[in-house]
C-alpha cells in the first residue's frame, strides 16, 4: 500500500470514528514492489525494443483474429490475503492487429475465498487492451499490453444492509506479457504474467501467472466488416 | 478551438446545408443569415476571436456525455459544482457564476431553463448526439433579439439524413474510490456510486426541405459524496440512495421552400433534483418540470430584405420531492417571448430593426405583489463593409421595464490587414433594469418567500436600481499557414451599480450544512481584466493541438463583489492534443490547470466544520484521455474515456464533491434509411 493511499486512509478513518486499522500491516512487501517495478520495467523495454515494423502485423489491421484461453492464478499476498485466500480463474480473450500493434478484448473470471468472516465473491473482469508484439525466433513471439476496464466483483452474501451491495464495480487496469510458442498450425502454447489494479479505495494490486492455448484465425469477412 | 472546426462546421454545415438551398434563397438572404447570427465575418473561413466551436466531431472523439461535459471544452468560461451535474457558469469575465446570466439558444431560440438564479443545462430536452455544433459566445453579442452581454451557448442540431433515421446512444462512468471487498470488514469506507447510465435517442424522418424529429433522454447522476449525502439526508428521504433523474423528451419539425424556413420545437423535462441553495444552505429536494415550445421562422420575400420571427412558451415549476422538512419551494414561472424583426441591405450596408417583448409569469409562495413582469424592447442593427479589409456592425436597444429605462449598444470592428491577420475590436454598453434579470432577488421583493423555511436571515435592497456594465474586448490573431495559429486577446469590464448576493456561513452540525446571514446589495461595483492566449498547430497534418491560457483579475474595492468573483481561479491553462491517424479512430487528450480560488463566504464554516469543507481550494491539473473508434460502417461507435487520469482529489465548490479519477464509456448506434 503506498503512502499516499496509507494517508488518505489514516484521514478517512479518523473522520469516520472506524478502529483504526495498523495500517503498517497493509504495506506491500517491498520484494514484491521490486519485482513489480521489474515487471513494469520489463514492458517497457519489451515495447520500446519492439520496433514499429515489427509491431505492426504483418496483415492489415483486423486481418487475424487469435482467441486465448488460459488458466490463471493469484500469485502474490498482500493485505487483501489477510480476508481472502488467493484466487484462481480464468481468462479469455480475443486479439486482432490494429493500426499499430494490437487490440484485445477479453474477460477473466477470479475467485476469492473467504478466509475469515467475510463473504467470498467472484470477480469478472472485462477489458479492452492495446499492445504490441515481436517475433523473436520462428516460433516463439513476445507481447505485452496495457488493458483498462471494469472489475466487477459479486459477494456471496447478498443479505447486507444497504440494497445493491451485494456487487461491486471498479476501474481496474492491467498491464500483461505473454510468451507464447507456436506447437501446431494455428495453436499456440503461452505463459503469461499480468499485474492487475482496482481503484478501490484501498487500492487491490494483485498479481496473476496464467498459462494457456491460444489460436489464430482468419477474420471472418463480416467481422472484418464490423471492424474495420 | 482547434483549427479544422470552424472549416469542419463551414464544410459542412454551411457549404453542405444552405448550398443545398442554394436555388431557393436568394443568396443575399444568406449574408443577411450571417447578420442574424451576429457573427459576419470579413474574409475568413475561422470564427471571429471571440467565438469558440466546438464540432459534434470534437464531442464524440472526447468522449463527452452529457451537454454540461461542454463546459470541459470552452476554454474562456468557468463552471463550477457541488455535485458535478449542476454547473453554474461564468463566461470570460463578463458576469458572476452566481448569476447565470449567460443565455443558451437552440438554432436561433432562447431557451429559459434559468431558475431561481440556476441554470442546468441537462435539463434541456435534447440529446447531445443531435447537436451538430456549438457556437460558444465569450463577448458581448446581440442575437436572436437579445442583448446577450454575459456570454452564449448557442447549440446548432444536425440536419437529419433524408428519409429515416435512428439514433441510439448509451454513456456511464465510474469514479474510482469505491470499498470494494473491503465493505466487509473494518476498513469498510463510503460507496461511491456511478455517474449515469444517460440513455439517449431520437428518431427522424426527413425530405426534401423538411424533417420531424423526436428526441429524448433518461440521466442519472448519484450523490455519493460524502458531505453531500449527509446534506441531502437532512431535507430527503428515500428507498435508495440520494439520486438526481432526469428524463426529457423532445421534438421538433422544420420546413424550407419559397417563403423560407420555419421550425417547431417542443420538449418537457422532469427534473427529480437536489438542488444546494445557498440561501438554505443544504440540497433541498425538489421536482422539476420543465415545459417549452415554440415556433420561429425566416421570409424572404424580396431579394434584399427579410424577416424573421420567433414565438416560445416556457413554463418552469418546483415542487416537493420526498421532503421531510416540508419544504415546498411552491415556485411556477411563464414565461413568453416574442421577437420580429425586418432586415434589408444594399451595397455594402446593411441594417436591421427589432421588437420583442418577454412576459413573465409568476406564482410563489407568499403573496406577489405583482406577479406579471413585461419587458419590451426595441433595436436597430446596422453593418457595413467600408472596404475589404474591415467590417463594422453595431446594435443598439431601449427597453423600459416598469417605469425604469435601460439601453444598450454593441459595436465589433472586424478588420483583415492581410490575409494572414485578423484584428476584432468589441465594445459594449448596457444600462440594464434590475427587474429585466429576472432574479430570485427580484421576486423575493416582490413577495416570494423562498427563504422563510430555515428562517435564514435575508437582507435585500428596498428599491430596484438599473446596472451599468461597459465592456471592452481586444483579439488579434495571425495564421501565416493552415499549420499554425495564435491569437492574443484581452478584455476590461466595469460594472456599477450590480446586484450580488454575499454569503456568511456558518456550519450547522446538525445537518452538516450551513446557515448565516446573507445581503443582497444593488449597490455593488466592480472591474475585471482579462488577458489570453492561444495557440493551434499541427505538426503533422493528424494531430492537432491547441494551447490556451486565461488571466482574469478582478481587484478588491468592493467585498461583495470579491467574494463572488474570488470563487474564481486567476489562471487557467489547458493544451488539448487530438490525434486522428484514420476517419475511424482517434485519440484525445486534455491537460489542464486551475490556480487555487477562495471561497469566502465559507471561512467561519471551514474553521468550524472540522476539516469537513475547506474555503482556499488548492490549484490542480486535471488529466484528460479519450479513445474512440467506429465499427460496422460507422453504425457503432464506442468512445472510452479516462477523466482525471492525474487522480486529483479535487473540488470545484467550498460546498461541493471530492472528484477522483473517473472512467466513461459511451456507445452509439446510428441507423439511417434512404
Amino acid at each position: 500500500m503506498g503512502l499516499k493511499a496509507r494517508k488518505k486512509a489514516e484521514i478517512l478513518f479518523s473522520q469516520l470514528d472506524a478502529p483504526k486499522p495498523n495500517l503498517m500491516r497493509l504495506s506491500d512487501s517491498p520484494t514484491l514492489r521490486l519485482s513489480g517495478s521489474f515487471l513494469l520495467l520489463g514492458l517497457a523495454i519489451a515495447g520500446l525494443a519492439t520496433s514499429p515494423t515489427q509491431a505492426q502485423e504483418r496483415a492489415g489491421p483486423f486481418s487475424t483474429v487469435n482467441l486465448h484461453v488460459s488458466g490463471t492464478s493469484n500469485v502474490n499476498r498482500n493485505f487483501l490475503h489477510e480476508f481472502w485466500k488467493r484466487g484462481t480463474g480464468v481468462e479469455a480473450s480475443l486479439a486482432t492487429p490494429f493500426y499499430l500493434g494490437f487490440v484485445e478484448f477479453g474477460s477473466g473470471l477470479h475467485r476469492y475465498e473467504a478466509e475469515g468472516d467475510v463473504p467470498g465473491f467472484g470477480a469478472i473482469w472485462l477489458y479492452v487492451g492495446w499492445g504490441l508484439g515481436a517475433s523473436v525466433a520462428d516460433r516463439l513471439r513476445l507481447e505485452s499490453s496495457a488493458r483498462i476496464g471494469n472489475y466487477h466483483m459479486a459477494f456471496d452474501d447478498a443479505a447486507t444492509e444497504f440494497a445493491g451491495v451485494a456487487n461491486e464495480s471498479e476501474l481496474a487496469v492491467m498491464l500483461n506479457a505473454r510468451v507464447s510458442v507456436r506447437a501446431v498450425g494455428p495453436v499456440s502454447v503461452y505463459v503469461s504474467g499480468s499485474y492487475l489494479q482496482a481503484y478501490t479505495f484501498l487500492r487491490l494490486k494483485l498479481w496473476y501467472a496464467s498459462a494457456g492455448l491460444s489460436f489464430r484465425l482468419q477474420t471472418p469477412e463480416g467481422l472484418k466488416d464490423f471492424l474495420k | 478551438m482547434v483549427d479544422g472546426g470552424w472549416r469542419i462546421v463551414q464544410k459542412r454545415t454551411i457549404q453542405s446545408k444552405i448550398q443545398n438551398l442554394k436555388s431557393k434563397i436568394p443568396p443575399l438572404l444568406l449574408l443577411l443569415s450571417f447578420l442574424a447570427a451576429g457573427t459576419l465575418r470579413a474574409q475568413t473561413t475561422d470564427p471571429p476571436p471571440g467565438v469558440q466551436i466546438i464540432t459534434a466531431e470534437e464531442i464524440e472523439q472526447t468522449g463527452l456525455a452529457r451537454l454540461s461535459d461542454l463546459f470541459i471544452l470552452i476554454d474562456d468560461w468557468y463552471a463550477t459544482s457541488t455535485e458535478g451535474y449542476t454547473w453554474e457558469a461564468s463566461a470570460n469575465g463578463l458576469a458572476a457564476a452566481q448569476e447565470a446570466a449567460w443565455v443558451l439558444l437552440v438554432d436561433g431560440n432562447p431557451v429559459d431553463l434559468r431558475v431561481l438564479n440556476t441554470q442546468n443545462i441537462n435539463t434541456l430536452p435534447l440529446s447531445l448526439g443531435e447537436i451538430d455544433y456549438v457556437e460558444v459566445h465569450n463577448t458581448p453579442v446581440f442575437i436572436a433579439g437579445l442583448f446577450a452581454q454575459a456570454g452564449v451557448i448557442h447549440l446548432h442540431t444536425r440536419t437529419p439524413d433524408p428519409v429515416v433515421s435512428v439514433r441510439a446512444d448509451f454513456a456511464a462512468g465510474n469514479e474510482t474510490g469505491d470499498p470494494g471487498p473491503y465493505r466487509y470488514t473494518g476498513f469498510a469506507t463510503p460507496n461511491i456510486d456511478r455517474i449515469g447510465p444517460v440513455l439517449q435517442g431520437s428518431a427522424a424522418v426527413a425530405g426534401d426541405g423538411w424533417h420531424l424529429r423526436i428526441h429524448g433522454k433518461a440521466d442519472e447522476h448519484h450523490a455519493t459524496d460524502e458531505r453531500i449525502r449527509q446534506r441531502v439526508f437532512g431535507l430527503y428521504q428515500g428507498l435508495k440512495d440520494p439520486r438526481l433523474i432526469l428524463g426529457s423528451v423532445g421534438l421538433d419539425a422544420g420546413a424550407t421552400g419559397r417563403l423560407g424556413r420555419h421550425n417547431v420545437f417542443g420538449g418537457f423535462a422532469r427534473y427529480q433534483d437536489l438542488p444546494f441553495f445557498e440561501l438554505l444552505g443544504l440540497e433541498t429536494p425538489t421536482d422539476h418540470r420543465f415545459y417549452h415550445g415554440g415556433l420561429r421562422g425566416d421570409f424572404h420575400p424580396g431579394q434584399d430584405a427579410g424577416m424573421s420571427y420567433r414565438l416560445s412558451y416556457t413554463v418552469s415549476q418546483l415542487e416537493p420531492r420526498n421532503n421531510t422538512g416540508g419544504i415546498n419551494l411552491d415556485w411556477q414561472q411563464n414565461i413568453m417571448r416574442g421577437h420580429y424583426e425586418v432586415r434589408a441591405a444594399t451595397g455594402r450596408l446593411r441594417g436591421a430593426l427589432g421588437l420583442s417583448a418577454d412576459l413573465y409569469q409568476s406564482a410563489a409562495a407568499g403573496d406577489l405583489d405583482d406577479e406579471n413582469l413585461l419587458i419590451p424592447r426595441a433595436y436597430g442593427r446596422f453593418g457595413a463593409q467600408p472596404n475589404e479589409n474591415a467590417n463594422i456592425s453595431g446594435t443598439a436597444y431601449l427597453t423600459r421595464v416598469e417605469g425604469q429605462l435601460g439601453f444598450g449598444a454593441l459595436a465589433t470592428l472586424h478588420l483583415t490587414p492581410n490575409e494572414t491577420q485578423t484584428i476584432t475590436l468589441t465594445g459594449s454598453m448596457a444600462r440594464q433594469p434590475f427587474q429585466e434579470t429576472n432574479s430570485l432577488w427580484y421576486w423575493i421583493g416582490e413577495g416570494y418567500t423562498f427563504s422563510a423555511y430555515r428562517n435564514a436571515p435575508l437582507a435585500t435592497p428596498t428599491s430596484y436600481r438599473a446596472a451599468t456594465t461597459y465592456t471592452a474586448d481586444a483579439a488579434w490573431r495571425i495564421r501565416p499557414n493552415e499549420r499554425f495559429s495564435l491569437t492574443l486577446s484581452g478584455g476590461y469590464r466595469r460594472f456599477d451599480d450590480r446586484t450580488l448576493a454575499s454569503y456568511a456561513f456558518q456550519y450547522d452540525s446538525l445537518t452538516t450544512g450551513f446557515f448565516g446571514d446573507t445581503e443582497v446589495r444593488n449597490t455593488v461595483f466592480g472591474r475585471v481584466t482579462k488577458v489570453g492566449a492561444e495557440m493551434e498547430f499541427r505538426v503533422v497534418p493528424s494531430l492537432r493541438q491547441r494551447i490556451h491560457y486565461a488571466y482574469v483579475r478582478y481587484p478588491t474595492q468592493d467585498d461583495v463583489f470579491f467574494q463572488a468573483w474570488r470563487s474564481q481561479p486567476w489562471h487557467r491553462f489547458s493544451y488539448t492534443a487530438r490525434f486522428v491517424p484514420n476517419p475511424r479512430f482517434s485519440l484525445y487528450g486534455r491537460l489542464a490547470y486551475q490556480s487555487e480560488t477562495q471561497w469566502i463566504a465559507f471561512q467561519q464554516a471551514a474553521r468550524n466544520s472540522g476539516g469537513r469543507y475547506e474555503a482556499d481550494l488548492p490549484a490542480y491539473w486535471l488529466l484528460d484521455l479519450a479513445a474512440q473508434k467506429r465499427f460496422w460502417r460507422d453504425h457503432l461507435q464506442l468512445n472510452i474515456s479516462l477523466r482525471n487520469l492525474l487522480n486529483e482529489a479535487h473540488r470545484t465548490h467550498a460546498a461541493g464533491a471530492i472528484t477522483n479519477m473517473t472512467l466513461h464509456v459511451r456507445l452509439q448506434l446510428y441507423f439511417n434509411g434512404g
